[in-house]
């Protein structure tokens, strides 16, 4: 029975763990909504895609602007601004509209998937065995997943729905930095992998510090309990334990903020840290597009979209990393939700002797041993 | 208003009901009517009736938590409104029927009886050893350490008899009460520490008082003097030799119940 109960975590590597909880979160939210799934992830595509075309855009317009200065016909030269303005104008207003109604949607789904979550939780907990129920690991991990579901689910919603955006912007925006040189990609790859580096060492010392805080915040939610939402505030007042559990809550509470803040401290230092290699990597990038510029291998208008198109990838790139990083956040929780719903239920064996319980004649307890 | 009389509450000699009625606030029925009592210091108090009869009510009332709509309560003569709550609430030790469950430590879950006296370790093992329940914590791993609730490390989860026995001994602690009250105290406790407990409660009730409130009559026959509940009224009262000569609802109640332990 033990072994039905407490299931081994799952330890396999971190990516693994991160496209782990990825196959699990995406199955239950197609379960939920398959239809509302699907579009959340195109339309998050269609909106990271779109942002390259505006630098495009961008770059047309300085080149008209800069060849305009020579032009005869000031005119010819304005309506062609103004056109390709018209066309920017266009462009942001259908980003505005999608991302709006992606934030709907999103929205949306969270709002499924939390529901399915309890429709889930609700109906498997009542088909398991009672001395599964009672059992106080099984009790201990059901808390924690039932405390969770209602902020996972948005926690996780987020991040999956940020994924198709950040991929499909950071490979247009690599796309555009191919032509100048395909190296410019690899680099913003390279030198972004101190930042993943200690972002990912300072989640899983979040991990650490939540893990070794655990019976402390337990503490902190009963005394918030006994003082909040006290089954019998008669007996609190009678006792006048107020100021004692008050006191004992604050005391609690501060120790596990001022951990908490230290490990916050350090987890900001090391993250300007981490990016100040991107920064001189995109600082030595512009200076070398700039020269191209001066050289006349290349016009103001694509120094700007190059230039644009950098950022942009690292910033997809990073929002990349960031999402898989919370899907990683969430990794405990899902494991901890796969193995209650997979967990062995109460096997009902009607169909086997059906027959033989239609008319009850006698009940024996034949060297019953139970503990 | 409460006043702050602190030299009332330092000697219970009487506690007296007096022509009192209530209702909770936003309700229309009364669930005390016209209730008039008298008891005096030394003497066990039983309260008998059926469910809604207003025994819990009548402790609320003594505790100070609500104030009577008409009649008074008088604590040796002087009216509970005009006592200070927080001196005279130090004198009761309650047990109420949905008494708290607090799962820090076992030690804690005594100790918050009396929160000045919380780390007076011999005193919760005394109070503990009162009720039955320290053979029970003794064998806990870490023993008057332990949490009581599963979700702490070496946690347990103790049977309601068990937490009962833990909510008196909380009481127990309160060795400073005068005033001992106990709402439905051993529902769920099997017959032979019902009985124990019983015994301990008539033994330490020298120089105070005690008032229990009950269903079971097994417990009943201690009291010096029984009150009998019926839709918020005292119908009966007396010991229990003399109600049960009186031949009324306590008799009803307690034949009712002696009868469905004999019948077998």
């Amino acid at each position: 029975m033990r072994n039905s109960v407490v299931n081994p975590m799952f330890s396999f590597g971190r990516f693994q763990q991160v496209f782990f909880t990825l196959r699990e979160v995406i199955k239950i939210a197609f379960r939920a909504r398959p239809r509302l799934l699907t579009a959340v992830l195109i339309l998050n595509a269609i909106w990271g895609f779109s942002a390259v075309p505006g630098f495009y855009l961008e770059k047309l317009i300085i080149d008209s602007l800069v060849s305009g200065f020579k032009a005869l016909d000031l005119s010819q030269v304005f309506y062609r601004v103004a056109t390709l303005l018209g066309f920017a104008l266009a462009l942001s207003l259908f980003r505005n509209i999608l991302g709006s109604y992606n934030r709907f949607l999103r929205r949306t789904l969270s709002r499924y998937v939390d529901s399915e979550l309890d429709v889930l939780v609700g109906n498997k907990i009542s088909r398991l065995r009672l001395s599964v129920i009672e059992n106080p690991e099984f009790k201990d991990r059901f808390n924690k997943v039932q405390r969770e579901s209602g902020r996972r689910a948005w926690g996780l919603m987020m991040p999956l729905s940020d994924v198709p955006n950040y991929i499909f912007g950071f490979a247009s925006a690599v796309a555009i930095l191919i032509i100048v040189n395909p190296l410019i990609s690899v680099g913003i790859l390279i030198f972004s992998i101190p930042r993943f580096f200690l972002d990912s060492k300072y989640i899983k010392k979040d991990y650490d510090l939540d893990t070794q805080m655990s019976t402390k915040y337990r503490i902190w939610g009963w005394l918030r309990y006994y003082l909040v939402e006290n089954r019998n505030f008669l007996e609190l007042k009678l006792l006048r334990l107020t100021d004692y559990l008050t006191k004992r809550l604050k005391g609690i509470s501060s120790e596990i903020i001022e951990k908490r803040i230290e490990l916050n401290k350090q987890r900001e230092i090391s993250s300007f840290i981490g990016h100040v290699p991107l920064t001189f990597y995109d600082y030595a990038i512009s200076l070398f597009l700039a020269f191209q510029v001066i050289l006349g291998k290349i016009t103001v208008g694509s120094f700007q979209l190059y230039l644009r198109s950098l950022r942009s990838a690292e910033e997809n790139l990073g929002g990349l990393v960031s999402s898989f990083l919370e899907i990683y956040e969430n990794y405990i929780y899902v494991v901890d939700l796969i193995w209650f719903l997979n967990l062995k239920e109460e096997t009902i064996k009607s169909d086997i002797k059906g027959e033989l319980v239609k008319e009850i004649k006698q009940i024996e307890f034949k060297n019953v041993w139970f503990k | 208003m409460y006043g702050s009389n602190e030299e009332l509450v330092k000697e219970i000699k009487q506690i007296e009901f007096k022509n009192v009625w209530f209702k909770y606030p936003r309700t229309k029925n009364w669930v005390l009517k016209d209730v008039n009592l008298k008891i005096a210091l030394d003497e066990k108090i039983a309260v008998v009736g059926e469910n809604g009869a207003g025994k819990s009510t009548m402790i609320k009332l003594l505790g100070g938590f609500y104030i009577p709509k008409k009649g008074e309560i008088l604590i040796d003569g002087i009216n509970l409104r005009e006592m200070n709550l927080d001196i005279w609430r130090s004198q009761l030790a309650v047990l109420f029927q949905q008494f708290e469950t607090y799962p820090f430590s076992a030690k804690d879950s005594i100790g918050y009886g009396d929160i000045e006296r919380v780390e007076n370790f011999e005193e919760v093992v005394n109070a503990a050893k009162k009720t039955g329940i320290h053979d029970y914590i003794e064998g806990l791993p870490k023993k008057y350490e332990n949490p009581l609730a599963p979700e702490f490390e070496h946690g347990v989860n103790p049977s309601m008899g068990q937490w009962q026995r833990i909510g008196i001994a909380r009481m127990l602690f309160r060795t400073g009460a005068k005033l001992l009250i106990l709402d439905e105290p051993t529902s769920n406790v099997d017959p032979q520490a019902e009985s124990d407990i019983f015994n301990e409660l008539a033994r330490i009730t020298k120089n105070k008082i005690l008032i229990f409130v009950t269903q079971r009559f097994s417990t009943v026959r201690i009291a010096d003097r029984i009150f009998v509940l019926d839709d918020g009224r005292i119908i009966e009262q007396g010991t229990h030799k003399k109600l049960m000569e009186l031949a009324g609802k306590y008799k009803k109640l307690f034949t009712l119940q002696a009868e469905a332990y004999l019948s077998s």
